[in-house]
C-alpha cells in the first residue's frame, strides 16, 4: 500500500483528516445483552434510532473490531491478586493459562466516526451537537482517545493480522509521515481482477503475516422482530469460532430527501403502471401498486415529524480472513499450496457467514474485494453503492453491534466459558465485590438434584484454597469431604465429621467465642455483654427448635424456657444442660410444665446428635473439633437427618428437628473461623442445604447476620447452596451474585428469575429446564454443567463449568453403580422410632 | 420491535414495452436499451476499424450488441445497478497488482562488435611496453 494511495492524511486527537473530509470518532461501550427484557431491548433500539436521527445529513462510519486480551495479561493480574498462594501455585496457574488460551478473552470494540460538515472555523456547535447525539441513551458513546484511534488504524491497515501488542506512545497529532508508518510494513494485493480475496502481508512485531481477506456485503433482509424473533442481528457474528471485522456506513437522510425520493418512486411507478395498462392494455406487476402505496406511507410518516420516523441509506460489510501457514524455508510449491488453501479457507468462512444469517439476511460475496476491504480503514471512502439498504433508522439500530457476552472479571481464576452467543472465558474473583465493589459478597447456588451444585461449590473452594484463601465448608451430606484429598491441597486441608465429634462440639454457649479486645477497642465491655446475651438467645432458640411444634408453640413453654435461660449466665462455659436443670426447678405455675419440658429434653440429650448439643458432664472438651491451622476445613454431618426441602417445619419429626438444630449450630461453628481471623484476610464460607437453616428459629437471623455483616466487614465470600431457594426473602439485598442450574419446577424458576433480576414473561423461563441437557439415550456422563450466572455487576450469561480430572475424582457425586465400601452407620431406624415415641409421650 | 426494510421503494424496474399501442415481442428495461445502443456503436466502430462494411456486418453488430446487452444485463440487478457495475469494473481494472519480479541484469559480451584489426595492432603495441617480472612479489 503506497503512501500516495491512503486517503488519511492526519490524526488530530479524536479526529481523522483526509483531503475530502474530517471525521470525529467515538467509542461505544460494550453492552451485555443476554436475558434483557423485550421492553429494555425495544427502548435501546429506539434510543439508538433517535441518536442516529439527530445526525441527519452526516456520513457515519461504524467499525466493529475486537481488542484481544492476552492470556498472559490475565495470568499476571490473577497472580498479582493472589498475595498468599499455596505451594504449587505456579504449576496451577500454567495449567489454567493453557485452558484459557483455547478460549477468547477478547473485547468487542465499536468505533463510530461522524463526518464534520461545517467549515473549520465554525465547528464548535456542530461538535457539541454530534457529541450530545452520540452520548444519548442507546449509544452512550464517548470521544475516542488518540491511542484508541491508533489501535483502530493498526487493526484496519493490517486487516486480519494479529493485533499489535506493543504500540508506540500515543501522540496527540499525527501527520502524513506518521500515518505512513502504519502502512510501510503492510502490503495489500488483489491477486487478479474480480478475485475472491485480497492478499495482505503485514510485518507485526517483527514477524511476517500473510492472510487472505474476503469481504461479504449485506444484501436483502426480511422483516424481522428484535428481540422477539431473534436477538440483535449483528450479535450473531459472535457465534463464529474465528474473529471478524465489520464496517458499516450509515447516511441518515433529511426529510426532504426522503420525500423527494418517494415522490420519484411514485412517479416512476405510476408511469410504469400507465405504460402497462393504458399504452399496452396489459396487467401491470402487482409490485408497482405496492411500491406506490409504500412510498406514500413513508412520505406520510416522514412528514409527520416524529423523530423516530427517519429513514437512511446504509451498507454493512463483514471481513473474514485466513492466515497463510508457512514453515520457514519452505519451497515455492509449498508456498503456493499454502496460499491456495488460505484463499479457499477465507472463501469458506465467507460462505459460513452467509449461511449463519440465512434466511432472514443474505450476504453477498461480490466483486471489488480490494476496495471493499480498504473501506475498513478509517478515512477510506465507501467502496461502491451496491447492496444499499434503505430503511427506518430503527432497523439499522436493531443491529446493536456493541452487544456482547460479558460476565465475570479479569482478575479471578478461570471458572468456565460462556455458552450463549459466543464462547468467552469466564473468570471470577470471589472477593472483588467486597474489596473493590465495597458491597456484600453472598452467592446463591441453586438447582434441582444433579444440577451440579456440590461440584460448583467444590470447584470454587478448590481454586480459593489454592490461592491461600481460608475456606470453611459446611457440607451436611458429605459431598465435598473429598476436596481434602486433592493432592496439592491435602496437607492444608481437613475434613471433620461433626457427627463423630466430641460431646459439646455444638454447645450453643460454647460456639460464640469471646470477642477480642483488639477488635473492639472502644466498646469492649458492651460487646462482651452483647455476646453473652446472644449466647442466651441462641440457647433459647436451639432448645425451642428441638421441641415438637405443638409444644414449642405453647405460651407456657416459652415462659418456662425464658425463665430457665435467664437463670443461666451467658458464659462460654455454660451448657444447655444447665437450662434443663433450671427448667426442672421452675417455680410457681410453671413448675409442672417446666418439669415436663425438662424430661423431654433429657431424652433428647442422650441421643447421638443430642450429645453434641447437650454435653454429658462439665468436663466436656473445650477444644474446637479439628482446631488446627488449616486453610481448608470441611465440616460434614454424614448421618445427620434433615427434612426434605419441601417439608414445612411443622411436619418435622424429632430426628429431623435434631438434624436441623445440629446443622444450624454447625453454621455458627463455621462463623467462628471467620471472627477469629483478621478482618482484612480473605475468607470463604460455603453452606449447603440452606433451607434447613432457614427453617430453624434462629436460622434466618443467622443468615441475615452472615450476609449483612460478615461478608463486608470480615471480607468473607459466602456460598449458599440449595435445591430450593425460597428462603432468600429477607436477605435478597445482600445477594450480589448467583448461579442457577437446571431447574424445572415452576416455583423454582420464578424464584431463580427473581433472584437474578430477569423479567418474567419474556420467554426466559424455558432457559432453566434446558440447562445441562443431554441427548436422549446418551451413554456417558456429561462432563460439565451449565448455569445462568449473574455476576452482580450487570453481567448475566449462560456459562458452562467443567471440572478438572482431580476435581472430578473427588467431587463427582453421580452414582456409578459400583460400591467401594459400606457407608458409615447412622442411628438405626428402629432406635429412632423408639426414641420418637419416648419424646412424644 | 418489528424492524422493516424498504429497499423496494427506492428503485423501480422501468421497462419499455414498445410505443403506445404496439407491444414489442420482448420486455426490456430502459437501461438495456441504453447498453445496447452503446454496444452497437462500439461494434460498428470495431467493424469499421477492421474494414468490415455492408449489411451482414451490421446485422452481426446488432446481434452481438443484443448478446452483450443480455450478458451485461444479467449482472444489473436491484442490488447492483448499472452505475455501480461500471464503478466496480473500473475499480477492478485499476486495483494495484503485484508487479512481476524483474529479471537480474545480464550481460552478453559476445554480442559486442569488436573492430578486431585495430585492437590487435594496439595490443601488440601495448604488449611491448609491459614488463612482466619473472616472479610475483607478495
Amino acid at each position: 500500500m503506497s503512501k500516495t494511495d491512503l486517503s488519511l492524511q492526519r490524526i488530530d486527537g479524536p479526529a481523522t483528516v483526509t483531503k475530502d473530509e474530517d471525521r470525529l470518532w467515538f467509542v461505544v461501550p460494550p453492552l451485555h445483552g443476554a436475558f434483557r427484557s423485550v421492553a429494555a431491548i425495544d427502548e435501546f433500539i429506539k434510543g439508538a434510532g433517535l441518536g442516529w436521527s439527530k445526525l441527519v445529513g452526516h456520513d457515519i462510519k461504524i467499525r466493529v473490531t475486537s481488542h484481544p486480551y492476552p492470556t498472559e495479561k490475565w495470568a499476571r493480574a490473577l497472580d498479582a491478586n493472589t498475595p498468599n498462594p499455596l505451594p504449587g501455585w505456579g504449576e496451577f496457574l500454567k495449567a489454567e493459562q493453557r485452558k484459557v488460551m483455547r478460549l477468547t478473552l477478547a473485547d468487542k470494540v465499536v468505533y463510530v466516526g461522524v463526518d464534520l460538515l461545517a467549515p473549520a472555523r465554525k465547528r464548535a456547535t456542530e461538535i457539541r451537537e454530534i457529541s450530545d447525539a452520540m452520548a444519548g441513551y442507546g449509544l452512550g458513546a464517548r470521544p475516542v482517545t488518540s491511542s484508541e484511534l491508533e489501535w483502530l488504524l493498526h487493526r484496519s491497515v493490517a486487516l486480519g493480522a494479529p493485533a499489535p501488542l506493543t504500540l508506540p506512545p500515543p501522540m496527540e497529532e499525527w501527520d502524513t509521515g506518521d500515518v505512513a508508518s502504519f502502512t510501510d510494513r503492510v502490503q495489500w494485493v488483489p491477486p487478479e481482477p474480480y478475485g475472491r480475496t485480497t492478499r495482505i502481508t503485514a510485518d507485526v512485531n517483527d514477524r511476517l503475516y500473510v492472510q487472505h481477506v474476503c469481504v461479504v456485503t449485506l444484501g436483502r433482509i426480511g422483516n424481522i422482530a428484535v428481540p422477539e424473533q431473534m436477538g440483535p442481528w449483528m450479535q450473531r457474528l459472535d457465534r463464529l469460532p474465528w474473529p471478524t471485522e465489520v464496517s458499516m456506513t450509515l447516511r441518515p437522510l433529511p426529510m426532504d430527501e426522503v420525500v423527494k425520493r418517494m415522490r420519484g418512486t411514485r412517479d416512476r411507478a405510476e408511469a410504469q403502471l400507465d405504460h402497462y395498462e393504458n399504452d399496452h392494455k396489459q396487467t401491470a406487476p402487482k409490485e408497482l401498486r405496492r411500491k406506490i402505496k409504500r412510498a406514500l406511507h413513508i412520505q406520510d410518516r416522514v412528514q409527520e415529524g416524529d423523530q423516530l420516523e427517519r429513514w437512511g441509506d446504509w451498507w454493512v460489510r463483514v471481513a473474514v480472513f485466513a492466515r497463510v501457514d508457512l514453515e520457514p524455508g519452505c519451497s515455492d510449491d509449498d508456498r503456493r499450496r499454502a496460499e491456495a488453501e488460505a484463499e479457499e479457507t477465507a472463501v469458506e468462512r465467507a460462505a459460513a457467514v452467509t449461511t449463519m444469517f440465512a434466511p432472514q439476511f443474505t450476504f453477498e460475496r461480490g466483486a471489488d474485494q480490494y476496495r471493499s476491504a480498504r473501506e475498513f480503514i478509517p478515512g477510506e471512502p465507501l467502496a461502491n453503492e451496491a447492496h444499499r439498504r434503505f430503511s427506518r433508522l430503527t432497523t439499522f439500530a436493531g443491529a446493536i453491534p456493541q452487544m456482547t457476552s460479558m460476565v465475570g472479571d479479569r482478575i479471578g481464576p478461570h471458572l468456565g466459558e460462556t455458552c450463549g452467543e459466543s464462547q468467552r472465558a469466564v473468570c471470577w474473583d470471589t472477593h472483588r465485590a467486597m474489596e473493590i465493589g465495597e458491597g456484600a459478597g453472598t452467592t446463591v447456588i441453586g438447582g434441582k438434584p444433579g444440577a451440579g451444585k456440590s461440584v460448583l461449590v467444590g470447584k470454587i473452594t478448590h481454586q480459593a484454597t489454592r490461592r491461600g484463601i481460608r475456606c470453611v465448608l459446611l457440607d451436611p451430606v458429605d459431598r465435598l469431604g473429598g476436596l481434602a484429598r486433592i493432592e496439592a491441597i491435602a496437607p492444608y486441608s481437613e475434613s471433620v465429621n461433626l457427627m463423630h465429634a466430641q460431646p459439646g462440639a455444638l454447645n450453643p454457649y460454647w460456639l460464640l467465642s469471646e470477642p477480642l479486645e483488639t477488635h473492639h477497642p472502644d466498646n469492649y465491655t458492651d460487646v462482651v455483654e452483647m455476646t453473652r446475651a446472644e449466647r442466651s438467645i441462641l440457647a433459647y432458640d436451639t432448645i425451642l427448635g428441638l421441641l415438637p411444634a405443638k409444644l414449642a408453640a405453647d405460651k407456657a413453654t416459652e415462659r418456662a424456657l425464658e425463665a430457665a435461660v435467664g437463670k443461666v449466665p451467658g458464659l462460654r462455659t455454660s451448657s444447655p444442660l444447665d437450662v434443663v436443670e433450671a427448667l426442672e426447678h421452675s417455680e410457681g405455675s410453671l413448675a409442672e410444665h417446666g418439669a415436663d419440658v425438662a424430661s423431654r429434653l433429657r431424652r433428647i440429650a442422650v441421643m447421638p446428635q443430642g450429645r453434641l448439643i447437650f454435653p454429658r458432664s462439665r468436663d466436656w472438651a473445650a477444644e474446637r473439633p479439628g482446631d488446627v491451622e488449616k486453610i481448608l476445613r470441611i465440616y460434614t454431618m454424614r448421618g445427620n437427618t434433615l427434612p426434605p426441602a419441601s417439608m414445612k417445619p411443622e411436619g418435622w419429626n424429632m430426628s429431623q428437628r435434631l438434624g436441623v438444630a445440629a446443622l444450624a449450630l454447625a453454621s455458627y461453628l463455621t462463623m467462628q473461623h471467620v471472627v477469629s481471623r483478621d478482618p482484612h484476610e480473605r475468607k470463604l464460607i460455603g453452606i449447603d442445604e440452606v433451607h434447613a437453616i432457614a427453617g430453624f428459629p434462629a436460622g434466618m437471623s443467622l443468615l441475615t447476620q452472615l450476609t449483612r455483616e460478615f461478608t463486608r466487614h470480615w471480607n468473607v465470600r459466602i456460598l449458599l447452596s440449595d435445591q430450593v431457594i425460597d428462603w432468600i426473602t429477607g436477605i435478597e439485598e445482600f445477594i450480589d451474585c448467583s448461579f442457577i442450574g437446571t431447574t424445572t419446577s415452576e416455583q423454582g424458576i420464578k424464584d431463580a428469575m427473581r433472584i437474578q433480576g430477569i423479567e418474567p414473561g419474556a420467554g426466559f423461563e424455558k432457559v432453566y429446564p434446558l440447562l445441562s441437557s443431554r441427548a436422549r439415550g446418551a451413554s456417558e456422563q456429561l462432563g460439565y454443567r451449565e448455569w445462568v450466572f449473574n455476576d452482580g455487576e450487570g453481567g448475566i450469561e449462560k456459562i458452562r463449568v467443567r471440572w478438572s480430572p482431580e476435581e472430578a475424582a473427588v467431587l463427582n457425586t453421580t452414582a456409578t453403580g459400583r460400591v467401594a465400601s459400606p457407608p458409615p452407620p447412622s442411628v438405626p431406624a428402629d432406635e429412632i422410632d423408639e426414641l420418637e415415641e419416648l419424646v412424644s409421650a | 420491535m418489528r424492524l422493516t426494510n424498504d429497499d423496494d421503494t427506492s428503485t423501480v424496474d422501468n421497462k419499455f414495452l414498445g410505443p403506445a399501442g404496439y407491444t414489442l415481442p420482448w420486455e426490456a428495461r430502459f437501461v438495456s436499451y441504453a447498453i445496447w445502443a452503446g454496444l452497437f456503436v462500439l461494434a460498428i466502430w470495431f467493424e469499421r476499424m477492421a474494414g468490415f462494411r455492408g449489411f451482414f456486418p451490421s446485422v452481426f453488430a446488432i446481434i452481438a450488441a443484443v448478446g452483450g446487452t443480455m450478458w451485461i444485463g444479467s449482472f444489473i440487478t436491484f442490488e447492483v445497478p448499472m452505475r455501480t457495475l461500471a464503478a466496480v469494473f473500473w475499480h477492478e481494472v485499476t486495483a494495484p497488482r503485484q508487479r512481476p519480479v524483474e529479471p537480474p541484469a545480464t550481460f552478453t559480451p559476445a554480442t559486442v562488435k569488436i573492430d578486431a584489426p585495430r585492437l590487435r595492432d594496439r595490443a601488440r603495441q601495448v604488449a611491448r611496453w609491459i614488463v612482466t617480472p619473472a616472479y610475483v612479489e607478495d
